[in-house]
C-alpha cells in the first residue's frame, strides 16, 4: 500500500484543530486514525473529526486499537474514490465539535460527484452531511420542468426501462441457455 | 489488513459516476423529502418508479389553496400524500386528509371532486359557496365517506330537503352537527314539512324529530338569539343528532355559542360597523 500520510491536503484545512480547553483542564493528547479510499492516499483524521461517521466510530471503538496499531491499519474504503474521501475528511475536519449549520455551501455542484458523495456519506453514516447532500440533490431541479429533470438526471422513460428490461430478460435467458448446453456437454 | 479490521469492511461496489437511479430508495426518499411541491409534481411525472416513490410520500401543509378560474379552495389543514391538482378530477381517490376544510367561493364541482379525494377522518366542512348550493348537497350529502362528518356549516342553503333525509336515513353519531344558515324566514316551516309525520316535540325554537333508528333523535333548532337582529335577516338553524334518551332539560339554551361558531362577525362589539361605516346590521 502506498502510504501518502496527510492529515491534510491544499484543499483541507490544516492539521486537525483541537477544542480550545480553559486552563486548569489538564491536555489530553488527542488521538488520531487513519483511513484511505481507492487511491489508497492515506488520510490522518482525529478521533473528534471522525466522530461525525457512525460506521468509524463504531470501528474505533470495537478495535480498542492503540495509537501505533492504528497507524499501522489505516481503515481501507476501497468503494469510495480518493477524492470523495478527501472531501469527506474535509468536511469532519472542519466540523469537529461545532454544532451544525442549517446549510452548507461548500457541497459539489457537479452531479456525478455530489451523487458519489450521497453514497460514501449514506455508507459512512454521516448523518448532518448527508441531510446537507439531499438538499443540494433537491436543489439541482429547483424549478424544472419533468424533461429538465429526465435530461440532469438522465431518467430513462417508461418506455425505455422497458426496452432494457426486456433486453435484460433476453440475454438472463440466452445465458441460461448457453449454462444448459455447457453442462450437457460435460455431462457427456 | 487484519482480519478484525477486514471483518468491519463491508464489501459494496465503488462509488463511481453515479446518478440518480444508482441512488438507492431510501435516499431518493431523502431527497424527494427536501423538494418543494413543484418539484417533486416534475419528478413525479418523469416515470412510473418516480412516481410511486414521490406518492408513497406524504407532504404536509398548513394551509393549502388551489387556484383556477374564479374557483379557490382553502383547507384549513391538509395533509396530503397528493397528487398534481391539474389532474385532480380524474386522478385516484382518497389522496387528501385533512381534519378541517373550508370552501370559499368554488365552483361546487369542485367541491364534490375534493371531498371525493378525501380519506375518512375529516372533522368540519364549511361551505361558503356564494351561491345556493341546496340542488347539489344531495350529491355531496351521498358520498359515503362524508356522511359521518361531525360537523357541517352551510352559508346560503336555501332547500330544505337535503339534511334530513341524511340523518333520518342513515345512522349518524350522536353530537353530528349540521349548521346553516337561510336568507328567508319561511324556512323554519319549510323544514318541518319534511319532517311532518315525525315531529316528538315543537316549539318556537327547537322541533325533536324522530328517526328509522329507535335510539337517534334530530334536534332542529333555530338561533334567535334577542341580542341580535340583522335588517336582511338570516336564519340560523342546527341540526343536532341527540340520543332518543335526551331530556329537554338537557338541552344547549346558548345559541350564540353556535351562531358564534358559524359566523364569528355577527358579535362584533356594537360600535364595530358604525366605525367601519357599515350600516347593514344593527342591534336590539
Amino acid at each position: 500500500m502506498s502510504s501518502t500520510e496527510q492529515g491534510t491536503s491544499s484543499a483541507a484545512p490544516a492539521e486537525p484543530t483541537t477544542a480550545p480547553e480553559s486552563a486548569a483542564a489538564p491536555e489530553v493528547p488527542e488521538s488520531f486514525y487513519y483511513v484511505h479510499g481507492k487511491d489508497k492516499v492515506v488520510h490522518k483524521v482525529s478521533a473528534g473529526a471522525l466522530q461525525h461517521s457512525a460506521l468509524i466510530h463504531g470501528m474505533i471503538s470495537n478495535l480498542g486499537y492503540t495509537e501505533e496499531q492504528a497507524k499501522a491499519n489505516p481503515f481501507p474504503f476501497e468503494n469510495i474514490d480518493g477524492d470523495i474521501l478527501q472531501m469527506v475528511v474535509d468536511w469532519c475536519n472542519q466540523h469537529k465539535g461545532k454544532p451544525t449549520p442549517p446549510e452548507d455551501t461548500n457541497l459539489p455542484k457537479q452531479k456525478e460527484k455530489l451523487f458519489d458523495l450521497v453514497l460514501a456519506v449514506n455508507y459512512l453514516e454521516i448523518k448532518e452531511l448527508l441531510t446537507y447532500c439531499c438538499k443540494q440533490v433537491a436543489m439541482m431541479v429547483k424549478g424544472k420542468s419533468p424533461e429538465e429533470i429526465r435530461e440532469i438526471w438522465m431518467i430513462p422513460t417508461d418506455a425505455e426501462d422497458e426496452a432494457a428490461e426486456k433486453e435484460a430478460k433476453k440475454r438472463a435467458g440466452k445465458e441460461a441457455a448457453g449454462e444448459t448446453a455447457a453442462a450437457a456437454g460435460d455431462a457427456k | 489488513m487484519p482480519s478484525d479490521l477486514e471483518n468491519l469492511i463491508e464489501k459494496t461496489d465503488p462509488f463511481y459516476d453515479t446518478n440518480w437511479c444508482d441512488m438507492p430508495a431510501e435516499i431518493k426518499l431523502e431527497c424527494i423529502g427536501k423538494m418543494k411541491f413543484r418539484e417533486r409534481l416534475s419528478l413525479r411525472c418523469t416515470a412510473k418508479a418516480e412516481r410511486s416513490l414521490v406518492d408513497s410520500q406524504k407532504i404536509e401543509f398548513d394551509e393549502g389553496r388551489f387556484w383556477g378560474d374564479d374557483k379557490m379552495m382553502s383547507f384549513e389543514i391538509l395533509s396530503c400524500a397528493f397528487t398534481d391538482y391539474k389532474k385532480l378530477i380524474i386522478s385516484d381517490d382518497g389522496l387528501f386528509t385533512a381534519k378541517k376544510i373550508e370552501f370559499l367561493q368554488c365552483d361546487i364541482g369542485i367541491v364534490d371532486a375534493v371531498l371525493r379525494k378525501m380519506k375518512t377522518g375529516v372533522e368540519t366542512i364549511k361551505i361558503n359557496y356564494g351561491r345556493n348550493i341546496s340542488h347539489e348537497l344531495a350529491e355531496i350529502l351521498a358520498i359515503p365517506h362524508v356522511q359521518n362528518v361531525p360537523y357541517w356549516h352551510i352559508h346560503n342553503y336555501e332547500e330544505t330537503d337535503s339534511l334530513h333525509k341524511m340523518w333520518i336515513d342513515k345512522s349518524s353519531k350522536i353530537g353530528s352537527t349540521f349548521q346553516v344558515y337561510v336568507q328567508h324566514n319561511d324556512s323554519f316551516r319549510d323544514f318541518l314539512e319534511h319532517f311532518d309525520d315525525r315531529i316528538l316535540s315543537k316549539n318556537e325554537n327547537r322541533v325533536r324529530i324522530r328517526t328509522n333508528n329507535p335510539d337517534r333523535h334530530i334536534l332542529l333548532e333555530r338561533g334567535l338569539d334577542p341580542f341580535v337582529l340583522l335588517d336582511y335577516e338570516p336564519i340560523y338553524f342546527r341540526l343536532k343528532m341527540i340520543s332518543a334518551e335526551m331530556k329537554e332539560s338537557e338541552y344547549d339554551d346558548d345559541c350564540q355559542k353556535w351562531i358564534r361558531k358559524f359566523d364569528r362577525e355577527i358579535y362584533r362589539p356594537k360600535n364595530y360597523y358604525a366605525q367601519i361605516g357599515f350600516y347593514g346590521y344593527y342591534y336590539k
